[in-house]
């Protein structure tokens, strides 16, 4: 009678314990569900995935602020799937999407007060700030050669109309000089289209004279070419960096690569962060019809010039104040090349 | 009282197996399958407040191999520029579809694109490429006219877009 009890008294734990281990997943998941939260996570998980994949099919660089607020959630970003989660443990609502190989994402966000989609260039940048500019160029992925033993001439150019030197572009360059001697380039490499300060040879630094307008004609030996302008444009909103290169040179790849490097490195700036700068575009110029004022035997060698700023505008006159922070990021875009 | 004794035995040794367990486990049955209904109903609740269209994602997604240089876009490599809706043909292959439509065997949303020339005389053209995680379910379909480059040369043509959910 006894045995029998216990038998009788199994069976009924048994249902107890399946029916509480079933009552318990259901209540469970039935929580886990009916979470107020779960809905929005659903929400955030879809609408932050529609926005990776219009990203993706974007064909240039864009940069998105996100409207929805994730600020109570940790939102974890893989090559094809979104997770919106409450905290680290939680195993979250996810959402996949396609994922793009040249631009993979691997990252997690902790309830971040503001979100920012972008892709610059092959890169795919998920923050709350994206520091990146809009106008970064994609480059030239081939190395380039060096330009360590190569003659460098260095033009800042005259104002049109004018013989008197512009004393911002002398400046510039002259930094520039001074950030690229002080790398890895022989001041006896350092050509100008301007008269250079005589210097004694054991010094070791050169700079140009800014204050002499005549011309200099030891042109022929450079290899490479670097001539600097300031913008002048009618159009006010405009405050553009252009780079104009030869087109049909045979160093025109060579010629596009360093100046992508140069205006990326300046765009990259934080120094010019505060000043609007509208575009950066490289322009290919053919020298029988622009009306441009290039230096001569420019033809077949790595050649650029570079517009900067606007004389006729706020913002590009503040960026042509900024004479040390713009010669030392050309010399940056000119020794990424050239190292 | 008398259905008891047919499932113990009289000397009270034990059990025999009868109609109690097979009770027990068709109830166990009937939880697990409430529970499995029970979650997909709250799940598929869940997931349907808010839902986004289909079409504005297969959008999203078809104009990725239309507008992108990382996938069928032509790029002019001079400038820079990429071309919308411009296929550039020497992209057109399964690597580069590989590349820009990375998704598992069951990720969401599979495509198998045709494109087509209709510009007979000058190029005869006719290549399907499926993405990886395409299978034999229900499709839809549609078509876009675009511009084949094609060394050097444009052609009219058509790209048949067939999506799979």
């Amino acid at each position: 009678m006894k045995k029998r009890g216990m038998s009788r008294s199994m069976f009924l734990a048994a249902e107890i314990v399946g029916a509480a281990i079933v009552a318990f997943l259901l209540i469970s998941n039935a929580l886990k569900w009916s979470d107020v939260e779960t809905p929005y996570k659903a929400y955030l998980a879809k609408d932050m995935g529609l926005i990776i994949d219009s990203i993706f099919s974007s064909p240039g660089n864009i940069i998105i602020n996100y409207t929805g607020n994730a600020s109570d959630y940790v939102v974890d970003f893989n090559e094809n799937s979104i997770a919106i989660k409450i905290d680290n443990d939680d195993g979250g609502i996810i959402k996949s999407f396609p994922g793009m190989k040249p631009n993979q994402i691997d990252l997690e966000l902790e309830y971040p007060k503001k979100i920012k989609f972008a892709k610059i260039g092959d890169e795919i940048i998920i923050q709350d700030v994206v520091k990146k500019n809009l106008n970064t160029l994609k480059c030239d992925e081939t190395k380039g050669e060096s330009l360590k033993d190569k003659k460098i001439l260095v033009d800042p150019g005259y104002e049109k109309d004018k013989i008197e030197p512009s004393k911002e572009m002398c400046d510039i360059a002259n930094s520039f000089i001074f950030e690229i001697t002080n790398a890895w380039v022989n001041y006896f490499n350092i050509l100008s289209t301007r008269n250079l300060h005589e210097y004694g040879e054991d010094e070791g630094i050169i700079s140009i004279n800014c204050n002499d307008p005549s011309k200099s004609d030891k042109l022929s030996d450079a290899g490479v070419i670097i001539s600097l302008r300031a913008g002048k444009n009618k159009d006010t909103t405009k405050n553009n960096i252009k780079a104009f290169i030869v087109s049909g040179s045979v160093k025109e790849k060579e010629s596009r690569k360093l100046a992508c490097l140069i205006i990326n490195s300046i765009l990259e700036n934080k120094a010019f962060d505060n000043t609007k700068i509208t575009g950066a575009p490289i322009v290919p110029i053919d020298l029988e019809v622009t009306d441009k004022d290039f230096p001569e035997g420019i033809k077949d060698k790595i050649f650029v010039m570079l517009e900067i700023g606007n004389s006729e505008n706020d913002n590009g006159k503040e960026l042509l104040e900024k004479v040390p922070e713009l010669g030392d990021s050309i010399s940056k875009g000119f020794m990424e090349y050239g190292k | 009282m008398g259905n008891r004794k047919i499932f113990f035995s009289k000397k009270g040794s034990g059990y025999i197996l009868g109609k109690k367990p097979l009770h027990l486990i068709i109830y166990l049955f009937f939880l697990t399958f409430t529970f499995l209904i029970f979650s997909f109903t709250i799940t598929t609740e869940v997931g349907s407040t808010n839902t986004i269209p289909d079409n504005v994602e297969t959008t999203v997604l078809i104009s990725r191999f239309l507008n992108s240089p990382d996938c069928f876009a032509y790029q002019d490599e001079d400038t820079g520029r990429v071309y919308t809706g411009i296929i550039d043909l020497e992209k057109f292959n399964e690597a580069t579809l590989e590349k820009c439509y990375f998704v598992d065997k069951d990720g969401p949303w599979a495509f198998k694109l045709t494109l087509e020339s209709f510009d007979s005389n000058e190029l005869s053209i006719k290549r399907t490429l499926k993405t990886s995680n395409w299978g034999a379910r229900r499709f839809t379909q549609s078509s876009q006219y675009v511009i084949i480059r094609d060394k050097k040369n444009l052609y009219r043509g058509t790209l048949f877009i067939t999506t799979q959910k």
